[in-house]
């Protein structure tokens, strides 16, 4: 009998984990998940971006994705409250006068070939991912929490975890931690580093009968993401279609921001959205209908993402600010990279850190263009927005919001933003001086 | 192409495309632009469209200065400035 129960032990059944044990599930390897809750439940982070297709064509979910619904995401728009109503051309009265929008289907995506993504109501996808690694092999263990893993054996990694007041534990290769924003592994091994830069908090809620049509531009688009710049330093605000009638609304802003209101979160949420009266209208005449939920643990990194019997992906690997819908797909891509290295790790018995380079590498490379890519917005928020309406950047811009950011090292849009950022800085005289963020240049140097 | 016909083709532009009906005051090359909010942070891209597709000329988006975007006279010389310019392509 062999000294492991299974090949792999994942922790945590999110999208991350779901996704890498429907790839091992498919080649075949053993594995089981851990999932501390009872799915469906919800969760924030409901917008994908369409390198996430990638994922759904290899694992056979396309076909999934249709059946559940889930609204059509064609693109992003972008609106300010910087109002000169002087500027108002083609606007028929409405009310937001900074505008910006893209549409995926603008440029080609190798791999992709659809003009959309998906937003998704994440106790149903979820739940449907994890199904659909089950049916490919994966074994699911939902309501258990892992408490630790125990690597004291040259041989296996030991599982630890209670089922009611049993002690009970799981033999593995390999340990892969895709608990999300609990960095299950990352905590118990000392690995987790906060990323001070980004200190951002968020705040959402579901309504029922917004009427999306209030900030778009234009009627058909009233189904792409919307984000609604705040006049607060870094604070902004995701509109998100759930179902046909309802939208998902989140406010992001700086912790500090929020810590110094010393209001009640209730009030907090509804005076930041105030700040875009049309908004606030629009939403006071909608129904809510799910309480206020915070979330912060916003920006870590991780000092390793792999190492001898384990890896980290996800959440659990990296969390940059979500401004640009990049959860869920590089929680999709990770796995998708990962299972590469594991399907290997698996064929030649080597599951030492070694064997996880390829992952980590390009990883770390996806994460610190989108770090970058983040950090410019951040900074100059002006010039993310001309970037994105000047036609000499707008594609290689997309590409980004596309997701497309592993293949290369420096990509040269992200070098230009970055010397823009750095003249504008110097350049007391450029019109954009005044709109400079709150972050230093320092920024562009990531912990890790 | 010299800056005072630059300039001119400039307000044309800025007249029929980018400001509305309700904008009565006259505009001449030397209106400050930014003062009266006919141009601001963002539709200054928008002319940076125009003269790209009119002019063919690139303007780096570092060029974006106060000085540079006065009024429309000194933008018609920043233009014929790039234009005259040997660009990047052909120094290297």
């Amino acid at each position: 009998m062999s000294q492991t129960d299974f090949d792999v032990g994942i922790i945590g059944g999110g999208p991350a984990g779901a996704a890498l044990a429907a790839y091992l599930g498919k080649a075949g390897i053993s594995n089981v998940v851990f999932e501390r809750e009872l799915f469906p439940r919800p969760h924030v982070g409901e917008s994908l971006v369409p390198s996430s297709t990638r994922v759904f064509k290899e694992l056979d979910f396309l076909d999934t994705m249709e059946a559940e619904k889930f609204p059509h995401k064609f693109g992003a728009v972008w609106t300010a409250a910087d109002s000169n109503r002087l500027y108002s051309h083609d606007w028929k009265g409405l009310a937001a006068s900074s505008y910006a929008d893209i549409s995926f289907a603008e440029r080609q995506q190798p791999g992709v070939d659809m003009e959309y993504t998906y937003h998704v109501d994440r106790g149903k996808f979820d739940l449907a991912l994890l199904q659909h690694a089950n049916k490919l092999g994966a074994t699911v263990y939902e309501g258990v929490s892992v408490q630790n893993a125990d690597f004291s054996d040259d041989d296996y990694v030991r599982v630890n975890f209670k089922l009611g007041q049993r002690q009970h534990d799981v033999r593995v290769k390999l340990i892969v931690d895709a608990s999300g924003r609990k960095t299950v592994l990352g905590n118990q091994l000392g690995w987790r580093v906060r990323d001070t830069v980004f200190d951002q908090y968020a705040i959402h809620t579901w309504f029922d009968g917004y009427d999306r049509r209030i900030a778009a531009k234009y009627e058909k688009r009233t189904d792409f993401i919307y984000i609604h710049f705040l006049p607060i330093t870094n604070s902004w605000i995701w509109q998100i279609p759930i179902t046909d009638t309802v939208t998902s609304v989140g406010v992001v802003t700086q912790k500090k921001h929020f810590a110094k209101s010393r209001e009640s979160r209730e009030r907090f949420f509804w005076d930041s959205i105030k700040t875009r009266p049309e908004l606030y209208e629009g939403l006071r005449a909608a129904q809510q209908v799910r309480p206020l939920t915070e979330e912060g643990d916003y920006s870590y990194a991780m000092k390793q993402i792999a190492g001898d019997r384990i890896a980290l992906v996800g959440d659990a690997a990296r969390f940059v600010d979500p401004i640009f819908s990049t959860g869920v797909s590089i929680a999709l891509n990770g796995a998708r990279l990962a299972s590469q290295d594991i399907v290997q790790a698996a064929e030649s018995g080597n599951f030492s850190r070694a064997a996880f380079s390829n992952y980590e590498a390009t990883l770390r490379r996806g994460t610190k263009n989108w770090y970058e890519f983040i950090t410019c917005y951040y900074r100059l928020n002006v010039l993310f927005t001309a970037f994105v309406i000047d036609p000499r950047y707008r594609l290689d811009v997309l590409k980004l919001l596309q997701g497309d950011v592993y293949d290369d090292d420096a990509p040269p849009v992200l070098e230009q933003m970055k010397n823009i950022v750095q003249t504008v800085e110097r350049d007391e005289r450029h019109i954009w001086h005044r709109f400079l963020g709150d972050l230093t240049a320092s920024a562009f140097s990531p912990a890790f | 192409m010299d800056a005072l016909t630059i300039a001119g083709e400039l307000k044309d532009f800025v007249l029929n495309q980018l400001i509305t009906e309700d904008f009565t005051a006259e505009i001449d090359l030397s209106t400050p632009l930014f003062e009266l909010r006919i141009l601001d942070s963002l539709a200054v891209v928008t002319v940076l469209n125009f003269i790209n597709g009119t002019f063919d000329v690139s303007v780096p988006l570092e060029e974006l200065t106060a000085d540079n975007l006065r009024n429309l006279e000194s933008i018609g010389h920043l233009v014929a400035r790039l234009s005259a310019a040997p660009s990047a392509e052909t120094l290297s």
